[in-house]
């Protein structure tokens, strides 16, 4: 099975902002959509992160393929930008104690002539919980690296099939799709 | 790019259902997706074959995008690695140059967040390589 999901570490990373206050987030300015480009920054008790979803080559299917991955890390103030050139940043001030944060991932399994074939697991979406709200920051198709943003009191309804975007070629391919949520205040 | 001006000069925002027509005339939107499907690959991946991969890939990307709210992308080391262009209706079309996916030029099309679906003659989001046109492809 090929696991991309986020790692044990970077999960501890997000476990650990449970309780916190979350002050606020910054992205590219909207473009006719709640989708923004390969990364956003949290400033969480006065620390920096960034969630990316950037390309890696995978094997995919039968062949290898680019496909946008989610990766957290801490970073420097000077991290804290666009990876568009020109393009202009906005600031979403929260400041709300987490309350939760839900990891919500996708596995999709492919039988090739009724045989095990085919297993990628990998991160769909990062959801923050606060007290009467949920952000949530969700992979579009797989192999585009925007980020789509969910403000809404339910953000999993809001977010595609996990089969959206893995029809199969042929017909001797049999693509089944699952999703788990995890979450972290009760591991 | 970035300046209110929109891709190819215009000064308004074009939309994706806008520029399908004149992308069909050249290449056949067929089950939703530009290209054929290589062998033992995804449904939603497929090739367009030329001589010239990465002049055909930009001729593409330069219809399909026309009109198009447009940010380059560049590498760590400062090089083009490509573009992006955020289309009216929500559509997002991305040339890459180099991919990570042997050094194909590669156009990805995302219209999941398009609010002009129903005028999009069933595109469906999908990735296209651009590929060399093998001579013999029948030996």
């Amino acid at each position: 099975m090929i696991d991309k999901r986020l790692t044990e570490n970077e999960v501890e990373m997000f476990k650990s902002l449970i309780g916190s206050i979350f002050e606020n987030y910054q992205h590219d300015v909207f473009q006719f959509s709640t989708c923004v480009f390969h990364n956003v920054e949290f400033v969480v008790n006065g620390e920096n992160y960034v969630l990316k979803n950037e390309i890696q080559r995978i094997p995919f299917f039968e062949n290898d393929e680019d496909f946008a991955i989610f990766s957290f890390l801490k970073c420097d103030k000077e991290m804290m930008k666009s990876s568009l050139v020109g393009m202009k940043q906005t600031t979403t001030p929260i400041r709300e104690a987490i309350k939760d944060i839900l990891l919500v991932n996708d596995i999709i399994n492919v039988k090739k002539n009724n045989a095990e074939f085919y297993e990628l697991s990998y991160t769909k979406a990062v959801i923050f919980v606060f007290a009467d709200r949920k952000i949530c920051f969700a992979k579009t198709i797989w192999f585009d690296e925007h980020i789509n943003i969910i403000v809404a009191s339910d953000p999993l309804a809001k977010l595609d099939n996990p089969l959206n975007g893995f029809e199969a070629n042929d017909d001797s391919f049999l693509v089944k799709g699952l999703r788990k949520v995890v979450s972290l205040v009760n591991i | 790019m970035g300046s209110g001006i929109f891709k190819g000069g215009l000064t308004n925002h074009r939309s994706l259902a806008e520029n399908l027509p004149i992308v069909e005339e050249k290449w056949e939107l067929s089950n939703g997706c530009f290209g054929k499907h290589p062998k033992g690959n995804h449904r939603l991946v497929t090739d367009i074959e030329s001589e010239d991969p990465i002049k055909t890939a930009n001729e593409f990307y330069d219809k399909m995008a026309f009109g198009g709210k447009t940010y380059p992308i560049f590498n760590n080391d400062g090089s083009i690695k490509g573009e992006v262009a955020y289309m009216k209706d929500g559509s997002i079309i991305t040339i890459r140059i180099i991919t990570k996916t042997e050094g194909k030029p590669a156009v990805d099309i995302n219209v999941d967040g398009s609010n002009q679906k129903d005028d999009l003659d069933g595109l469906k989001s999908h990735k296209i390589h651009f590929t060399i046109k093998e001579e013999n492809q029948n030996d």
